[in-house]
């Protein structure tokens, strides 16, 4: 097939994935009949390129081009969708700039070098650095994006052989007080629950979450469970701004940043004081605590605080909650009483079904998790939780925050089984690795601002990143940009694409992308999802994890790296469910992950497990004991007793409106990749600033007009957006960060939960006039 | 020599006229949809200027409408 015939099927096999997701219904028969390639197409299975979903497609491949996408109807996730991101998928391989050769930096210009001589070069000032500065001089920065087998041999490299713990990962930004918040409530990270609780339920509660556009493949199982249902299954948005999602939602209330922690709270005390509390679960699987309070923002360098916890009885938690009835929370957050005793009616009618659903709203928050702790809390009250339709589901960003950075443990203080602090696991660690135990430092070095922060600081002086675009993502940028481009700090990026990271790069190496290369995702609901290596990367570019290898086989790790090229995925993700074997975290086989759409952990006796911690589903749980939290040492949940606290900047006088940034649907995070998808970027191709009707009206701002916003810490002109497709409250703005020639992270403020250390993009004051 | 694809919904009660119209214009290759007034459009013009006049006449075809572009491949020298 030349070029322009592939070109043109390409293009056919686009619109028609496009037309396919705008129009309900329609179909393409005779195409299809026909072949949409015309020379007949090879159709692989493949997990989605983007987000935590992990929605099945099929790519159609032909003459070595992947030229087709479309829903995979073997996957139990999406059965046959997609949204218009997957749907496009393919094009993100073939844009004209791709990165095909390595560039290093000389005399203040990149040029090109074959990827040998920049290999070289990576190991060469990886270890002049170490020589010179010590070993916690050098850090490698990842992503919830990397693959599984990217992550393990980034964690095997750095915690390992070189024997730093400078290693972490975007997922930091993401999902890291959904972690905090699963391991301080059970002592187990991710969710006990499964995508089928969706067709099991009869309530949805979105707790600050817009799936309609983040997860919409999802958001249409649960539009289908309620027309299937009518009048039983009710959609309850909780926002701090209307969005499709509240135009779908059965039920909206809107809230003042932060106060979903009051919320939480009063729901509690309606269900306690309406007698709706499952005694037999909370008497059998919970405890109840309380922690420290008034713990900080981190935003000052080297910030720490530490956790110190104190049972507390039923009835100190009853007292507790006294501050938060529905009357003073309606003060406090803008939700009437009545909407708040309705939504806990919905919680603690015992003949109901419930699940929450949230992912950024609540992970991205200075109090993420206390947050997290607060709605498993009315799970654990009301017995709603580890039953089918009864679940508590944080949802995922990226296609493996859970599969690679979360169960590999690709941050500071992890391991792939367990963490750096405990000896136990630092033994196993080193047994699997076969290197020496000493090698693996037993104390956590810097989480990812506190990283950056140490290049600033210049106590990290070479840093390597994959898959991830920090000089756009990272809050704050004002200080971190600078602080990589100065001139004794060495920044190697990997990536397939210019971004504002690779503008500050010292070395950049050409990466293979998705199906360009072998690997695995791990998706929100434990779901890990093989996909095979479907067509060649373009010229030098090269597989994060074979770089890895390629840099520490040169740095003398032949030893600990003695896979061979052609089966070397196969052969890390068998070595890597070493680390993970048992009851409770066991990996599917690869010969099976090869065979499905994906498959779920624990996978127990050739079986998957759906629902954890439920002796009828799980068969990790001690026989008799009906449900064990296994994940703490007495098998009991945690109900903790967290108070309001509020957000580190708040509106004032000189800058009265609050700020929150997030996604559209059209866009994947930065918009490195889909802002080369013609269709999305046309789109959505700037950003904008989403303005609320009558504060425009009073600020004489039409839609189209440029806007000022300014904080204290940048300042930005963008386009007003009013009645958009989000309408923000009065005096709130909503800004999407897609878009790197706006960049909004130079406003946002670097302030972070102090226990999950993630940051809070959804909260600072700004000022908005008219430019 | 650029390659575009569209996807293309017809004005009321011109579904089948424009398939036709579409089908014969030079450069045009078009795909009816099944069930639905909706056409796919693969364009193939030997410039970007061609492209544009391409485009530009398809904006103003009353027999459409909505045009939203899904697929473009400008080859490099011709981009804007």
């Amino acid at each position: 097939m030349d070029r322009r015939k592939f070109m043109k099927d390409a293009a056919l096999a686009s619109a028609c994935a496009s037309a396919v997701a705008m129009v309900p219904g329609v179909s393409f028969g005779t195409v299809q009949e026909a072949g949409i390639a015309g020379s007949g197409l090879d159709w692989h299975k493949t997990p989605c390129r983007f987000c935590g979903v992990g929605c099945g497609l099929l790519v159609g491949v032909s003459d070595g081009k992947a030229v087709a996408v479309k829903g995979d109807p073997a996957s139990s996730v999406s059965r046959g969708l997609g949204c218009v991101k997957g749907l496009h998928a393919v094009q993100v391989l073939y844009a004209a700039d791709r990165f095909k050769q390595a560039y290093v930096k000389r005399d203040g210009k990149m040029v090109p070098v074959p990827i040998s001589e920049a290999l070289d070069l990576v190991a060469s000032k990886m270890q002049e650095t170490i020589d010179k500065h010590g070993k916690d001089s050098v850090a490698l920065y990842g992503s919830g994006q990397w693959t599984i087998p990217d992550g393990y041999v980034a964690s095997k490299f750095m915690k390992g052989c070189i024997g730093t713990n400078n290693l972490e990962a975007n997922a930091r930004l993401c999902m890291a007080s959904a972690v905090t918040g699963f391991l301080t409530t059970f002592g187990a990270d991710e969710p006990m629950g499964c995508y089928d609780d969706i067709e099991k339920t009869e309530t949805f509660v979105m707790w600050g979450n817009n799936m309609a556009e983040m997860h919409p493949v999802l958001f249409s199982r649960c539009l289908e469970q309620r027309r299937r249902n009518p009048g039983r299954v009710k959609i309850i948005d909780l926002s701090t701004r209307a969005t499709r999602t509240s135009r779908a939602a059965d039920y909206t209330s809107n809230f003042r940043p932060q106060t979903d922690l009051a919320i939480a709270n009063a729901i509690c005390h309606e269900i306690i004081k309406n007698n709706q509390v499952d005694w037999d679960f909370v008497n059998q699987h919970v405890n109840f605590k309380e922690g420290k309070t008034n713990i900080g923002y981190g935003l000052e360098d080297h910030f720490k605080v530490t956790e110190e916890t104190r049972a507390i009885d039923v009835e100190a938690y009853t007292a507790f909650l006294e501050d938060y009835t529905p009357e003073k929370v309606e003060k406090l957050s803008g939700v009437s009483a009545y909407d708040i005793r309705r939504l806990a009616a919905f919680y603690g009618d015992p003949n109901r079904k419930v699940i929450s659903f949230w992912c950024m709203g609540m992970n991205q928050h200075t109090r993420g998790t206390w947050i997290n702790n607060l709605v498993y809390n009315i799970h654990l009250l009301t017995g709603k939780i580890s039953k089918p339709g009864d679940s508590p589901f944080s949802l995922t960003g990226q296609p493996s925050a859970c599969g690679t950075v979360r169960e590999v443990g690709t941050l500071t203080h992890k391991l792939p089984h367990g963490v750096v602090m405990n000896k136990e696991h630092r033994e196993f660690a080193a047994k699997i690795w076969d290197v020496p135990v000493e090698r693996i430092p037993a104390k956590p070095t810097y989480h990812t601002v506190e990283m950056f922060r140490a290049i600033d600081r210049g106590e990290i002086r070479f840093l390597w990143t994959q898959v991830t675009n920090p000089m756009q993502t990272m809050p704050k940028l004002g200080r971190y940009t600078p602080a990589c481009e100065k001139d004794d700090r060495f920044i190697v990026v990997s990536d397939i694409y210019p971004t504002p990271t690779t503008a500050v790069a010292d070395v950049i190496l050409p990466a293979a992308c998705w199906i360009e290369r072998e690997g695995m995702y791990g998706n929100s609901e434990r779901r890990t999802q093989q996909f095979d290596q479907l067509v060649e990367p373009p010229g030098e570019a090269m597989c994060d994890t074979w770089q890895i290898i390629e840099v520490a086989r040169r740095m003398g790790f032949t030893k600990e790296f003695p896979y061979p090229r052609e089966t070397y995925i196969k052969d890390i993700y068998e070595e890597y469910c070493l680390h993970q074997a048992g009851m409770k975290h066991g990996m599917a086989p690869y010969d099976e992950l090869r065979k499905y759409p994906g498959l779920q952990w624990p996978y127990v006796n050739g079986k998957e497990t759906k629902w954890r911690y439920n002796e009828k589903y799980d068969p990790a749980v001690k026989k008799g004991s009906g449900f064990e939290f296994y994940g703490k040492k007495d098998g009991k949940a945690v109900i903790y007793a967290r108070p309001y606290e509020p957000a580190p900047e708040e509106p004032d006088t000189d800058y009265p409106f609050w700020l929150c940034t997030g996604r559209v649907i059209e866009h994947w995070h930065t918009g490195s990749m889909t802002r080369r998808i013609p269709v999305l970027n046309k789109s959505v191709p700037e950003a904008y600033v989403e303005i609320n009707p009558e504060d425009a009206r009073r600020m004489g701002i039409v839609d189209g007009h440029e806007v000022r916003l300014t904080s204290r810490r940048g300042t930005m002109l963008l386009k007003a957006k009013i009645n958009g497709r989000g309408n923000p409250p009065s005096m709130s703005v909503f800004v999407p960060f897609f878009d790197e020639n706006k960049l909004i992270n130079h406003l946002t403020l670097d302030a972070f939960d102090p226990y999950s250390k993630q940051p809070d993009y959804k909260k600072c004051a700004i000022k908005v006039e008219r430019a | 020599m650029p390659i575009c694809s569209y996807v293309v919904n017809a004005a009321e009660g011109q579904f089948e006229t424009l398939c036709q119209e579409l089908s014969a214009t030079q450069g045009c290759e078009a795909y009816p949809s099944e069930g639905k007034e909706v056409i796919v459009l693969v364009t193939d013009t030997p410039s970007k200027e061609e492209d544009k006049r391409l485009y530009g006449e398809l904006k103003n075809n009353d027999k459409i409408s909505c045009i939203a572009i899904s697929f473009a491949d400008i080859p490099d020298g011709e981009k804007d």
